[in-house]
């Protein structure tokens, strides 16, 4: 059997500091390597370049086989994907424990009983309950469970990157890590960890530091770990999100209310020309689009976006409900504004409103990586669609 | 000792000047049949020059993001980041005065549905977010990717602004020079030709000053980062 994870030559940039030289590393089955080195010295910026989550300067890096990313600027998904912690937790707290568990194995297609896992590490009981109220050890149990759903739920060896999952666990729940790990490459899954915590170093088969220097020790014992798991269809985590906390209705849907509002009470529909008209009906779904994507937005919280990133393409976000609000403005302002239901209005409203949306949420996503996004003024190029708003009334309106 | 930036900035402001002068002085008033405001038309002489001198700036822009983008140069950032500052000055320039022109001429300072007062509009606006973006943020390799997309993309307006009044001419008049529409009278187009190659000058200087600063800030900045490591 070929290596889980294969690094080539790696050449990692973090800000203006060039935090890996010509890194490699190989982590076979049954594996469990342990990176260390002092802060700062590019642990997770090896476990997230490995993730995909920072492009490599120079270099390659190989999941399962698939080449993830290279120097190139070439990415890809690897077809087997991998179970990921990260040192922020990687979800919302407006995550439901047993859902965020769930989810993560819908991503592979498979859904398996989550109450045994959660008794196990002792949260059974709060299996209902949303993140935020759980503690900060019980999230990073949480974390750590989520890395290793893949793992438990499939046949094959899966790569599993772990990156401080004992970062604020109390002393028989590190033991209970250093357990499952131990099970786990029993299982012949590959682990790559940071870590600091000496009772999980003398469970590692290598232990690197980044800095250079390899020690190796010989580690036995373990079971094998594996859960039942169904077959089940992608999660549609956004628009749970989104129903569960209402965040585009108050962002998004707050947006459009206001501009049909104002548009009611300053002017005087019966004096208007047919321009203008089209342009009142035009207007609420615009702005409704334009207020960018809210449910992404709660993605920043603990770097679930980044989270995300690394599984999928195409994060969870607002954009159901962003255009369905879209379309239920451009009705109403169809019937306020022209007395009637044109579907003509109606459409444009709708599929402009989801141009905006899509648009703001690709926005958003380019500037993930910045240090500070909030600082970021994307607003100032919501005018970009202002040209094909006016020409899109103008259009309706000849 | 003089630098060349210096020279080009000094010489782009002394032809600035003498086209203005001989602008609002020497060239030749329009007739009142083809122009409602034939004093207001004399703004062309400014407008025209900086519109250009303003898209010369946003493709230098779009050179140095694809440098920086694909092959992680570091003058390609610092043209980006020039080139940016160059575009926002030029473009506000170009809109400003084709906002006073505009209102003398049409009576409206602006039309929303007119694509290339527009998409001018829309690069000088992408300008100001790379410049007020760039300063909210830490440099490093993630500020720079993430712009540098931005310039990238961004670029498309450039041969829509262009092409705008040939295929969808509305408000703003279509090309008058080497055309079948019609050409400027000789002295017109000599003021115009000073112009041109005024604000030519001005923006590479511009630029070439505004680099340089940034190669010093990252100077300093490295020092600081030697002192804090110290």
């Amino acid at each position: 059997m070929g290596e889980l994870l294969k690094v080539s030559g790696l050449d990692v940039q973090r800000g203006r500091k060039e935090v890996l030289k010509g890194f490699d590393l190989e982590i076979l089955p049954g594996e469990l390597v342990i990176i260390s080195g002092e802060n700062g010295s590019g642990k997770s910026t090896l476990i997230e370049a490995v993730a995909g989550i920072i492009p490599p300067q120079s270099g390659s890096i190989h999941v399962h086989g698939d080449l993830v990313a290279d120097g190139h600027g070439r990415r890809s998904r690897p077809e087997h994907l991998f179970g990921l912690c990260l040192q922020a937790d990687g979800f919302t707290g407006d995550e439901i424990l047993s859902q965020r568990l769930q989810d993560v194995a819908r991503l592979y297609g498979k859904t398996f009983e989550t109450q045994d896992l959660l008794n196990e590490w002792n949260i059974g009981h709060r299996s209902n309950d949303l993140l935020t109220t759980l503690s900060k050890g019980q999230k990073r149990k949480v974390a750590f469970l989520s890395s290793i759903v893949p793992a438990i739920i499939q046949d094959k060896s899966t790569l599993i990157l772990l990156d401080e999952p004992d970062a604020g666990l109390d002393a028989m729940s590190v033991e209970k890590l250093a357990d499952t790990l131990a099970n786990l490459r029993a299982s012949n899954h590959g682990i790559l960890m940071a870590t600091h915590h000496p009772d999980l170093l003398k469970r590692a088969d290598r232990i690197i530091d980044v800095d250079g220097g390899i020690q190796t020790q010989k580690v036995e014992g373990g079971v094998s770990i594996k859960s039942e798991a169904s077959n089940s269809s992608y999660p549609f985590v956004g628009t749970r999100l989104d129903f569960r906390t209402m965040a585009s209705l108050s962002q998004n849907g707050i947006s459009g209310l206001l501009v049909m509002g104002a548009l009611l009470a300053l002017l005087q529909i019966e004096s208007w020309p047919n321009s203008l008209l089209h342009a009142a009906v035009l207007a609420p779904s615009l702005a409704c689009g334009l207020s960018g994507d809210a449910v992404y937005a709660k993605l920043r919280e603990s770097r679930s976006n980044d989270w995300w990133y690394a599984m999928k393409a195409l994060p969870p976000n607002g954009l159901f409900i962003t255009i369905l609000l879209g379309l239920i403005y451009s009705c109403l302002s169809s019937f306020i504004f022209v007395q009637d239901f044109s579907i003509v209005l109606i459409l444009s409203g709708t599929l402009f409103c989801a141009v905006c949306a899509f648009s703001m949420l690709v926005l958003s996503m380019i500037s993930r990586r910045l240090a500070r996004p909030q600082a970021l003024s994307l607003r100032l190029l919501t005018p970009f669609f202002i040209l094909p708003w006016a020409l899109m009334v103008g259009r309706l309106t000849t | 000792m003089v630098r060349i930036n210096q020279v080009l900035v000094l010489s782009g402001l002394a032809g600035a000047s003498v086209t203005l002068f001989l602008g609002f002085l020497w060239a030749p008033s329009v007739s009142s049949e083809a122009f409602k405001s034939p004093l207001a038309q004399k703004i062309f002489y400014w407008h025209v020059p900086s519109a250009w001198a303003a898209m010369l700036a946003f493709t230098m822009l779009f050179i140095g993001s694809t440098a920086w983008f694909f092959s992680r140069k570091d003058w390609g950032w610092n043209l980006h980041v020039a080139s940016a500052e160059s575009g926002l000055v030029f473009g506000l320039m170009a809109v400003w005065s084709g906002c006073i022109w505009g209102q003398a001429e049409w009576g409206v300072p602006w039309d929303w549905t007119d694509v290339r007062l527009n998409t001018f509009a829309l690069l000088t606006l992408l300008a100001l977010f790379l410049v007020l973006g760039r300063q909210s943020q830490p440099d490093g390799v993630e500020t720079r990717d993430t712009f540098a997309t931005f310039g990238m993309y961004g670029f498309i307006l450039v041969p829509l602004t262009y092409v705008a009044t040939r295929i969808w001419q509305i408000r703003h008049p279509g090309p008058v020079i080497a055309t079948d529409n019609g050409s400027l009278e000789s002295s017109m187009a000599l003021v115009l030709a000073i112009g041109a190659i005024s604000f030519t000058l001005l923006v590479i200087g511009h630029t070439m000053e505004s680099m340089r600063m940034t190669i010093l800030e990252s100077r300093i900045t490295q020092l600081q980062d030697k002192r804090d490591e110290r």
